[in-house]
């Protein structure tokens, strides 16, 4: 676990240093992912959690350089299988996504083109990266993905409509799409936010257990800690554009350090209450600050139920607490 | 912190609701296209003109350009059943000929004007910025023309043919067309299903014609059968005004401006080709409501 965040690049599939990605807006200069470093083992799965609007998405999107104007990636590397990604050719990038990383995208819903069969949209992806591919070949290398995703009736469900599915079976194709070029690294963004509880439980198995077999690593992003707990071996958090505290799963719950870690932690409703804890949900007060008008100091200061003097005044670093475990917090210096 | 059941995956189908009713898109359209009896009564109509135009020779009773100044305004009678012109040509068999430029000028500048139209559109919505403003600028210019004046003046100077009534007719009715297709452009670019597209790697002008286009279709089938109609009525404008078809050529439009003169005494002469102008006409506006109704769903998406 150790080596994987001390910058030894080796076993990571994906490093993301330094990452900036701003917004150029007319009121002014939106830092949505400012200085951000994400290191992704081979093989692992690494989750990012944050409140909406924190940056995760833009995060994984800069990934892929499919940020649109006003967004630009002002600053960073991205350091894909030992190359620099935004060094790339437009060329070179369309090669690699949906080929050697792919995306999963929230909503299953809009993600899938209502004109076409989800067949041939999924084999169309196989027949964009493998230029000699048959046609039929596709079409059977589809239906053995469908069937690998857990569609019932493969290849019956070859020739419909997206919308002659249900929100958990469009996930499935869509997951089946992101990984039929059998991709090294999946970017899951919030694929279970749009479904209810028990397709979530079968959509995370079932990528967990995709993940072992097709041997890809995966950055989820999630709001949703239970999801974490569940798929991921190392968490970042992050809030306002930056990394808050980052460690692997087990010490992030056990002895989680940042204030803001601790309150999304404290928020997740639970059934079985202790007596003594109050009947009322624990939430973190406040809103995410609009990136515009950031507060001076710590991000998180104006929210933090622990905000020293320093806290408005200075930014912390991020520290090394040992153990592969990170904080950017002045509670912890020295 | 797992508050999850573990599922067995692979297993269990997770939803009824994917009944595989493999309607396609126009297997759906035609089905309620065929309810509506308007719209069925305006495909006849349309299907009926198109043949009678094709087969126009067999059809015809009599020769169309045929003189006989002896036959000069006979009444409609039996042998010809909308009576002559004032050359004594036969009115019926001129209109039926007539259906052939009518028709051609109907739908081929309009096929070529939403062609030149659904490009520059969905050029304009999908790069945005300069290439959008500079296409609406030129957009909003031929729109700010009188339409039937910007074709006459084409015509004036190119001269009256039937190629330069198709050149006059496609620079009019583009516009129109390309601010329909740059807005729903503009609405499903932002769709995540192009998104998803652009991350799985698929080039631009894949993505505007394999995701973006087909999505406009339900639009463009409403715009196609409203401007067809509308191409028809310029073409008579012009024929009328002296700058369409010139004779002996017979057009729809050409015969109520010749007829125009004798109303009084032989109103069948300009009437009869009208009618014929208004049943294609409504027609094709019958054929486009039904279309309307039986996209909504997917007008509405």
């Amino acid at each position: 676990m150790r080596g994987m965040n001390c910058g030894m690049s080796y076993d990571n599939i994906l490093e993301i240093k330094n990452l900036k990605t701003y917004f150029y807006t007319d009121k002014g200069i939106l830092p949505a992912v400012d200085d951000v470093s994400i290191n992704v083992g081979k093989g692992k799965i690494i989750g990012i959690v944050g409140e909406s609007g924190c940056g995760k998405s833009i995060t994984s999107l800069s990934v892929l350089q499919l940020i649109s104007p006003p967004g630009k990636i002002t600053a960073g590397e991205i350091i894909f299988n030992g190359k620099n990604l935004l060094h790339c050719t437009p060329k070179e990038i369309r090669a690699i996504r949906g080929n050697e990383i792919s995306i999963i995208f929230q909503e299953p819903m809009t993600s899938l083109n209502p004109v076409y069969t989800v067949g041939k949209q999924v084999a169309e992806t196989l027949l964009l990266h493998n230029k000699i591919m048959s046609k039929r070949e596709a079409k059977e290398k589809v239906i053995e993905m469908f069937s690998l995703v857990g569609i019932p009736e493969p290849e019956k469900r070859y020739n419909v409509y997206p919308h002659q599915l249900s929100g958990g079976l469009r996930q499935r194709i869509m997951i089946a799409m992101a990984l039929v070029c059998r991709s090294r690294l999946l970017i899951a963004d919030e694929p279970t936010t749009a479904l209810d509880v028990t397709i979530e439980a079968q959509i995370l198995n079932l990528m967990k257990s995709l993940q072992k077999e097709i041997d890809t690593s995966v950055i989820l992003i999630t709001h949703n800690l239970g999801v974490v707990a569940e798929m991921c071996d190392y968490v970042y958090v992050m809030y306002a554009g930056k990394i808050m505290e980052q460690a692997d799963v087990y010490s992030l719950f056990d002895k989680s350090l940042h204030p803001y870690t601790e309150g999304l932690l404290k928020s997740i409703p639970r059934v079985n209450k202790q007596e003594t804890e109050s009947d009322r949900l624990y939430c973190i007060n406040g809103m995410v600050p609009n990136l515009l008008y950031l507060p001076k100091g710590c991000r998180f200061s104006p929210r933090c139920e622990y905000a020293m003097d320093i806290c408005s005044e200075q930014e912390p670093e991020l520290m090394d607490m040992g153990g592969g475990h990170f904080v950017r917090c002045f509670k912890y210096r020295g | 912190m797992s508050n999850f059941k573990k599922v067995t995956v692979n297993t269990e189908p997770d939803s009824s609701k994917a009944d595989p009713v493999t309607e396609t898109f126009w297997q759906e359209i035609s089905r309620s296209l065929l309810k509506d009896k308007a719209a069925i009564l305006g495909g006849i109509v349309i299907l009926a003109f198109l043949l009678m135009a094709v087969f126009a020779p067999y059809v015809a009773p009599h020769d169309p350009y045929k003189v006989s100044l002896d036959l000069q305004f006979t009444k409609p009678n039996a042998q010809y059943p909308v009576g002559t012109d004032m050359y004594g040509r036969d009115v019926l068999s001129r209109i039926i000929y007539g259906a052939r430029i009518s028709l051609l000028i109907g739908f081929v500048p309009t096929i070529i004007s939403m062609l030149i139209g659904i490009i520059l559109g969905v050029i304009s919505g999908y790069y945005g910025r300069r290439t959008d403003f500079l296409i609406m600028t030129l957009a909003d210019l031929v729109l700010a023309f009188p339409s039937l004046l910007l074709a006459m003046v084409v015509m004036y100077t190119l001269g009256a043919s039937l190629l330069n009534i198709f050149i006059a007719l496609s620079i009019v009715g583009w516009a129109g067309t390309a601010r329909v297709v740059r807005a729903e452009t503009l609405s499903l670019k932002n769709k995540e299903f192009v998104e998803a597209a652009k991350a799985t790697g698929v080039k631009d002008y894949i993505i505007m014609l394999r995701h973006i286009l087909p999505n406009c279709i339900p639009q463009l089938l409403v715009l196609l059968t409203l401007n067809i109609p509308i191409s028809i009525l310029s073409e008579a404008s012009l024929s009328f005004l002296g700058v369409g078809a010139q004779p002996p050529a017979s057009s729809w439009g050409l015969m109520v401006s010749n007829g125009k003169e004798y109303m009084f005494n032989a109103p069948w002469v300009a009437i009869s080709p009208g009618i014929a102008i208004l049943s294609v006409v409504l027609a094709f506006n019958f054929l486009g409501d039904g279309l309307r109704d039986a996209l909504d769903p997917y007008l509405k998406q």
